[in-house]
């Protein structure tokens, strides 16, 4: 839409193909990019593969037994397919994962200190921990306490604190809102902007489109393991199939069984 | 009152002991998931280095307490890394290999045939193991499974055993320690000096690790992986950094305990990692997954041991039963897991494992 000379991309995802137990195939021929300074969101039902886009970003697939038998994966100027996932969070990855999977067991504060494990250098861990106080201001008299205690939402700022303590360049952010109140909700939009005005590109997966579209740039549909969408989240908001489908604005009245069943048919675009 | 406080003495020197054997066992299952058997291995090896460093060659015993202690460590993750995360042929192959070389070794041939002998086992073992997966496994070379993984280590410790027999032998051995038999008296109590020793090496030990278990990045690091280890990995932490650290530490303790063990009046045989098997309900009592457990566990049942041993060779005057010798000679080591079960009851994981935490 500018005609500014684009700015080098941060992430550059080509062309991917990703094999679990190598027989299931989870996404095939998936491309995306995520500009330096960009929120871009990846909008996708259950299953679409979206986490397991994210895994393969973030190196965590051969946990789950899953290869990347195609494509390539280009961070920073530097190939990060098949890369040690320590290797990545030292290059500037962080990945605030689905369902928080915060360390339930130890204090607010040990937590802090486990996502900013590769930070050697002691100004910078405070530097980055006193930047996350000022960002969750509710997590600084719960430092002491065991994190596993703290509510969902404090449990989703530790996380995304957590992920921060590393200094990423590009933060991930697997379904920040999965189970949290609206206001909460709110609050974590709120938050991502902040992040990404400080000077982070923000990769978000989320299911609750109209959060996601409302803070991001750009966004991508994934359908079956494919991109069967993009385009800048302006356009996406105006898009008759996400407005039906993703966001629940369709044409008015209650729908019939027939309706249901041409959404199911209409919703395969890559069929 | 002078028995009861000597079998306490006693036992919190025994205890203190196990307390170092069961911190082994359980920083290694809090991180690996394993129990590794072949702490017994390092313990026996940690004391024969001591004995060997301190008597054979004469040096100075504390000397020999620091080697044993760093060599107890190397070979705890040489373990973990030759042996624990491999594929299952290459598992398969190393121990036939291991297996072969000590049978050889132990049945006295020279070392050039045992050597190479292990080593023509051992490519059989894995080009067959490696076929057999071939034709019958559905794909790939297979991950060894982590109960195969415990099971590797009781091999481990059985091959150990040997090695350790066929160098210094089945004679019981006195370790040249500054303490000999030397004791203080204090009231009517006899404070042996090596278990006074004992208790002062656990005390540092266990301090150090405590330390570094709460505040250090590796302290955190162990943690963090044993409560969620994708997350962990997620966050940078290098599990292979965080498993050979598990396992060296725990091969440094069981150095120390095989030393503690040796030191005084006691002997040195290629039996003493029996005492590894004592030291296991210690472990299930004080909570799989804690240290604080293991140092508590240890302690009960080092105390518990003691004193049932004293107070079933001579019965107390207001028990009512006068003669308990129908209980039979080592009745201490059956009241040991008595009180585990016991506990195991009231507190199914231990008392002081982790209870899972949820918010309700």
């Amino acid at each position: 839409m500018n005609a500014e000379p684009e700015p080098p991309a941060i992430l550059d995802v080509r062309n991917v193909e990703i094999v679990y137990n190598s027989v299931i195939l989870v996404l095939s021929g998936v491309s995306l990019r995520v500009d330096q300074g960009e929120i871009v969101t990846i909008l996708g039902a259950n299953g679409a593969g979206k986490t397991t886009l994210l895994r393969a970003i973030t190196g965590l697939l051969e946990v789950h037994r899953g290869e990347m038998t195609k494509g390539s994966i280009i961070f920073d100027q530097e190939p990060a397919d098949h890369a040690d996932p320590a290797k990545l969070v030292r290059a500037g990855v962080s990945q605030v994962m689905e369902g928080r999977r915060i360390f339930a067991e130890l204090t607010v504060e040990e937590n802090l200190r486990a996502g900013a494990y590769t930070v050697r250098d002691h100004s910078a861990v405070a530097a980055a921990h006193d930047r996350v106080m000022d960002l969750f201001p509710v997590l600084r008299p719960r430092q002491r306490d065991t994190a596993g205690y703290l509510s969902g939402g404090e449990q989703q700022m530790l996380a995304i604190g957590r992920a921060l303590m590393a200094s990423p360049k590009l933060l991930l952010l697997d379904e920040p809102s999965l189970g949290l109140a609206p206001k909460l909700v709110e609050q974590i939009s709120e938050i991502i902007t902040t992040v990404n005005e400080q000077g982070t590109s923000v990769l978000l997966v989320e299911q609750n489109a109209r959060m996601a579209l409302s803070v991001s740039d750009r966004a991508y549909v994934l359908e079956n393991g494919r991109i069967v969408k993009e385009g800048t989240a302006g356009d996406l908001l105006e898009d008759d199939d996400i407005r039906e489908f993703y966001l629940g604005v369709g044409e008015a009245g209650r729908k019939s069984f027939r309706d249901v069943k041409s959404y199911r048919r209409k919703k395969r675009w890559s069929a | 009152m002078t028995t009861f406080w000597q079998a306490t003495f006693d036992g919190v020197a025994l205890g203190s002991l196990y307390a170092l054997i069961v911190l082994g066992f359980v920083v290694i299952y809090r991180a690996t998931g394993i129990i590794n058997f072949a702490q017994g291995g390092a313990l026996l090896l940690g004391a024969y280095i001591t004995y060997n460093v301190s008597t054979s060659w004469g040096w100075n015993y504390h000397v020999g307490i620091v080697l044993s202690v760093l060599v107890c460590a190397g070979f705890n993750v040489l373990l973990q890394r030759a042996m624990l995360q491999r594929v299952f042929r290459e598992v398969v192959g190393i121990s036939a290999g291991l297996l072969g070389w000590a049978t050889l070794f132990y049945n006295g041939t020279t070392h050039l045939v045992g050597l190479s002998g292990g080593v023509a086992i051992g490519l059989l073992g894995w080009f067959a193991t490696a076929r057999i997966e071939a034709r019958y496994g559905d794909k790939g070379p297979s991950e060894l499974p982590l109960f195969g993984a415990i099971m590797v280590t009781i091999g481990v410790l059985f091959i150990v055993k040997q090695v350790v027999a066929s160098i210094w032998g089945f004679a019981e051995l006195s370790v040249d320690d500054p303490w000999e038999l030397s004791t203080s008296r204090v009231g009517g109590l006899v404070l042996q000096h090596s278990k006074l020793a004992a208790i002062a090496m656990a005390v540092l030990a266990l301090g150090v690790f405590f330390l570094v278990d709460r505040y250090s990045r590796i302290g955190v690091a162990m943690r963090a992986t044993h409560f969620d280890h994708e997350a962990a990995i997620a966050q940078g932490i290098s599990t292979k950094i965080v498993f050979a650290t598990a396992f060296a530490v725990a091969g440094g303790a069981a150095a120390l305990a095989g030393t503690a063990a040796t030191a005084g009046p006691e002997l040195i045989t290629p039996n003493l990692d029996f005492v590894v098997f004592l030291a296991f309900p210690a472990m299930i009592l004080g909570g799989l997954d804690s240290p604080a457990g293991a140092v508590a566990g240890g302690l009960l049942v080092g105390w518990i041991q003691n004193l049932v041993k004293t107070y079933v060779a001579t019965t107390p005057e207001w028990f009512p039963i006068e003669d308990l010798d129908w209980l039979g000679a080592g009745f201490e080591r059956v009241a040991i897991f008595v009180v585990m079960i016991i506990v195991l009851m009231v507190r199914p994981y231990g008392l002081l494992g982790t209870e899972e935490v949820r918010r309700v």
